[in-house]
């Protein structure tokens, strides 16, 4: 049993686990319990996981592959990753502070998240260059891309009764990048000139570090159960998490506000040159790019989540689940999902979901859940397709581990 | 089971290596667009049009002598100092106890100027009074005049002592100030007379003067220049060499140039009335590519010769001019002028009043009087180019590390478009730091000759190439040690029958056309 644990934290830590939307336990009847809860999930409208792969594994991007990426990309388009661990140890038998009816909580969190939406047009500069675009004006539109990598240590108190909690986090910030871009390249049919308007900047954290910034945030889970029918009630949930801010250690910032319209040289521009050089300063003051170091605060990606859960200890065969779910802050459509759980016996259950929105678009879920006395396990994913084909786009796997002592 | 677990979680970590993530693109931009003729030349009176062709005309000038230069008046300071010679003197109020003529000379070395006008300079006159009651100084310079009114000041000075003498200085700018320097007898030269008064205050109390009392009269003549003089301006020797460095011809590594008669002018144009004479000493031309120095040769060259004076006077002066030619038939001016040197001295010497004062003081300059030399090269622009070649070189630096994004290949279009009657041949040096080859490459033909061309909207015969030229895999795998690029044009002016070096007629209007474009296909790496 200790190496099963272990081999299951150590999956958590490097493959990464996911947590499905709209399943929490609420009676674990035991006085205290550990949550182990984790989430892998990349999705987008339209990168496929076949790019994914090369990517982030690695190898050569082949023309053909270029045409099939470009293919299933339209004017606009978003994609997102999100990483998350999270181990909460809600300490029943306490009281919080005399109250009785609350005890304490604790808990301990990894969070990396990725969000961008860009047009075509972009990634078909990055990927082709602009040679297949000439005589045609590529439009940036706004192309906004950030990431943040934090860890929480947070504590708080709990409603013995009705699991809500509510718990104050310290944040401390790996890292964090942010850059956008607006305006256009025109490269004319027989090259003779070249227009660029670019506006933009980006901002990064100084690698090398383990922190870049603390700061705070809320994580707040309210659950109401709502009687249905005779003997029949629901419970709804709001969620909020990483309601907070970091103060960040001074970052890098790169501006650029350029509007250019080359011709090519003069031969005395050349003469008078001191050196043709693609030396990266020079190329920096002509396309009035400026770099600084800034120190800044900035919101964590606040996910906001409403929906009808699933009751454990329920009698019926087969329950319900939906909700909406947003992070305001990032590239991410709200995401609405439905479900249906169903019980195959007294400890076996498993489920589907359908979704949309989020970093992607559509998606079907399938999960399997086991409960015994003092254990809750949850393996599934959102992504089934996904999980199987590369021509999915994305891929989610979800794991949650709750143990009751 | 122990190793089951030890085993899988081993697999996981090693399973989560990568290779760096690679893909090319494509990347097109102009480089150079431009367009050379010679219409700014022809703007700035270096060419003019001549029955359709351009002709060189070409002036400029080498020396300019102001009479300044000629005569340089000193700072000048006189002091005179009144006391008696008795122990003690009682004077009444109102007695006047110095009168005081003399005439003061500047030092002017042999100069003897009789008369001036002043064009810029001060005049500081200071007196000091020791005595216990106020006094008044009438300074009078009767050769100091202003519209014909001669420089007239009083001052009065409180009570001093002995010891403790109060003073007061007056300022007064003598722009414009006629200055008769022939002193109080109108014989003299270099002297400026003066007369002095002073006498004691008719209200103040009467007062014993000693003889340490000593009454002090200060002129004080500061940065004087004229702007007319007569007079001796004595002997005045003055050299000179002028440098002249054409950029383009510094650009010359190799061949040669036919040119057709030309014509040099020295012109030496002078408004100073004094005798002179002038040498061109040396006109040399150097070829730092050839290290050969041509000089230039004529009887005239190392020979004085008079300068002669300018006739006139007041708003009537007519300066003299001397020219002298240099053409085919009276030096080597066509040899001189091919050696292609970028560097041409001229060096020149002259002499004022070099037999003395033989004018009996009559120097004489004007406000607008110069000596002043140029020189003027006539020539019609029909020129043989036998492959005459053009190198400049440029610094360069373009990175390339494996692990990052760098150029993978490329290549580059030349479009040109040519209206003188030149061909042309491109050659690309590329070079590592210190200078040494590392590739050369050459574009033949490039350039066309507009001789083998049509006549375009505007009548400019002209004549289109496009050459593409691709960049070799081996030198964009040695990018990053190339540090220059020397870039080499070989021209010349061959006729289309015969394929032999003639001379061209450039063409009013004739201009080329460039046009370089580049195509670039980069890797880049995610790593």
């Amino acid at each position: 049993m200790r190496y099963f644990f272990f081999t299951i934290i150590i999956c958590f830590c490097f493959a990464g686990f996911s947590q499905l939307v709209g399943l929490e336990s609420l009676n674990i009847k035991d006085s205290n319990s550990i949550f182990f809860n984790s989430t892998y999930d990349v999705h987008s409208t339209s990168v496929q996981n076949s790019f994914n792969s090369e990517i982030f594994r690695g190898g050569e991007i082949t023309e053909t592959d270029k045409t099939s990426i470009l293919s299933k990309h339209k004017n606009l388009n978003r994609i997102g990753r999100e990483l998350k661990g999270e181990l909460i140890f809600s300490n029943l038998t306490s009281d919080f502070f005399k109250l009785k009816d609350y005890s304490w909580m604790y808990s301990i969190g990894y969070n990396s998240i990725f969000s961008g939406n860009y047009t075509k047009d972009i990634l078909n500069l990055a990927l082709n260059g602009n040679a297949n675009s000439l005589g045609d004006t590529m439009n940036f539109g706004n192309s906004t891309f950030q990431q943040m990598t934090y860890q929480t240590l947070g504590v708080g108190i709990q409603d013995k009764k009705t699991k809500s909690y509510l718990s104050l986090n310290v944040v401390n910030l790996q890292s964090h990048f942010y850059g956008r871009l607006d305006g256009d390249l025109f490269t004319s049919a027989d090259t003779t000139s070249i227009y660029l308007k670019a506006k933009g900047d980006l901002v990064s954290t100084y690698k090398s570090k383990m922190s870049n910034g603390l700061g705070v945030a809320l994580n707040f889970v309210l659950n109401i159960q709502v009687p249905l029918f005779i003997n029949r009630s629901a419970c709804f949930q709001l969620k909020v998490s990483d309601f907070g801010v970091v103060k960040m250690n001074p970052l890098a910032q790169t501006k650029v506000d350029t509007i250019i319209n080359y011709n090519g040289f003069e031969i005395n521009d050349l003469l008078r040159m001191q050196q043709l050089s693609m030396d990266k300063n020079k190329w920096m003051d002509t396309l009035n790019v400026k770099q600084d170091t800034i120190s800044a605060w900035k919101m964590l990606p606040v996910m906001l989540q409403f929906s009808k859960i699933l009751l454990t200890d329920s009698l019926a065969k087969y329950q319900t689940f939906f909700g909406v779910k947003s992070y305001p802050t990032l590239s991410y459509f709200p995401k609405i999902f439905a479900g249906i759980d169903y019980k195959m016996n007294a400890h076996l259950f498993s489920g589907l979901q359908l979704s949309y929105g989020g970093f992607g678009s559509f998606r079907a879920g399938l999960y399997v859940r086991i409960e015994r006395k003092n254990m809750h396990l949850f393996v599934g994913s959102e992504d089934i397709y996904g999980l199987l084909s590369k021509n999915g786009f994305g891929q989610q796997v979800n794991l949650r581990l709750i143990c009751g002592f | 089971m122990k190793l089951f677990y030890i085993l899988s979680v081993s697999c996981l970590l090693f399973s989560c290596r990568k290779e760096a993530t690679t893909w090319f693109t494509d990347w097109q931009a102009p480089i150079i667009n431009d367009t050379l003729d010679l219409k700014n030349l022809t703007n700035d009176s270096t060419l003019v049009v001549n029955n359709g062709f351009y002709e060189l005309q070409f002036k400029r000038k080498i020396a300019s002598i102001s009479p300044a230069l000629l005569l340089e008046i000193p700072d000048t300071i006189i002091e005179q100092k009144f006391a008696i010679s008795i122990p003690s003197l009682t004077i009444a109020p109102g007695t006047s106890f110095v009168n005081d003529n003399k005439d003061h000379v500047f030092d002017l070395d042999d100069a003897k100027v009789k008369k001036a006008r002043i064009k810029s300079g001060i005049i500081n006159l200071q007196v000091l009074n020791p005595i216990a009651t106020t006094t008044f100084f009438e300074i009078e310079l009767p050769s100091v005049t202003y519209d014909n009114l001669s420089l007239k000041k009083s001052v009065s000075v409180s009570a001093g002592s002995t010891y403790n003498p109060t003073s007061k200085t007056l300022s007064i700018d003598l722009a414009g100030y006629w200055i008769d320097m022939r002193g109080s007898d109108g014989l003299s030269n270099n002297a400026l007379p003066s007369k002095l008064r002073v006498l004691t205050d008719s209200n103040g109390p009467s007062v014993t003067l000693t003889n340490l009392d000593s009454t002090t009269f200060r002129i004080e003549m500061k940065d004087l220049s004229f702007d007319y003089a007569q007079g001796y301006f004595g002997k005045y020797n003055y050299a000179d060499t002028f440098l002249f460095e054409s950029k383009i011809l510094k650009e010359v590594v190799t061949g040669s140039i036919d040119l057709s008669p030309l014509q040099l002018t020295f012109d030496i144009e002078n408004g100073i009335k004094v005798p002179a004479k002038a040498t061109i000493i040396e006109v040399k031309n150097f070829n730092s590519e050839t290290n050969y120095t041509t000089n230039l040769s004529n009887p005239q060259i190392g020979s004085p010769f008079i300068i002669e004076n300018p006739t006139g006077s007041w708003g009537t002066l007519v300066k003299s001019k001397k020219s002298i030619v240099f053409d085919e038939n009276t030096s080597n001016i066509e040899n001189f002028v091919e050696n292609l040197g970028e560097k041409t001295t001229i060096r020149y010497a002259l002499d004022v009043n070099p037999w003395g004062n033989i004018s009996g003081g009559w120097d004489e300059f004007f406000p607008d009087s110069k000596l002043e030399v140029s020189t003027s090269i006539n020539m019609p622009l029909n020129i043989g180019f036998n492959d005459l070649q053009l190198r400049d070189t440029f610094a360069f630096s373009l990175s390339k590390e494996e692990d990052k994004t760098s150029v993978e290949s490329g290549s580059l279009t030349f479009k040109i478009e040519n209206g003188f009657p030149l061909q042309g041949t491109l050659s690309l040096y590329f070079l590592n730091e210190y200078g040494a080859l590392i590739k050369a490459y050459d574009i033949d033909n490039l350039i066309s000759s507009s001789l083998s061309g049509q006549a375009n909207s505007i009548g400019v015969q002209t004549k289109k190439s496009e050459i593409n030229f691709e960049l070799p895999a081996e030198l964009v795998a040695q990018a990053s040690s190339i540090k220059k690029i020397a870039v080499n044009v070989k021209l010349n002016s061959l006729d289309i029958q015969n394929q032999v070096n003639q001379k061209v007629s450039i063409p009013e209007n004739a201009f080329v056309w460039i046009k370089v474009q580049s195509k670039l296909k980069l890797k880049n790496v995610i790593d």
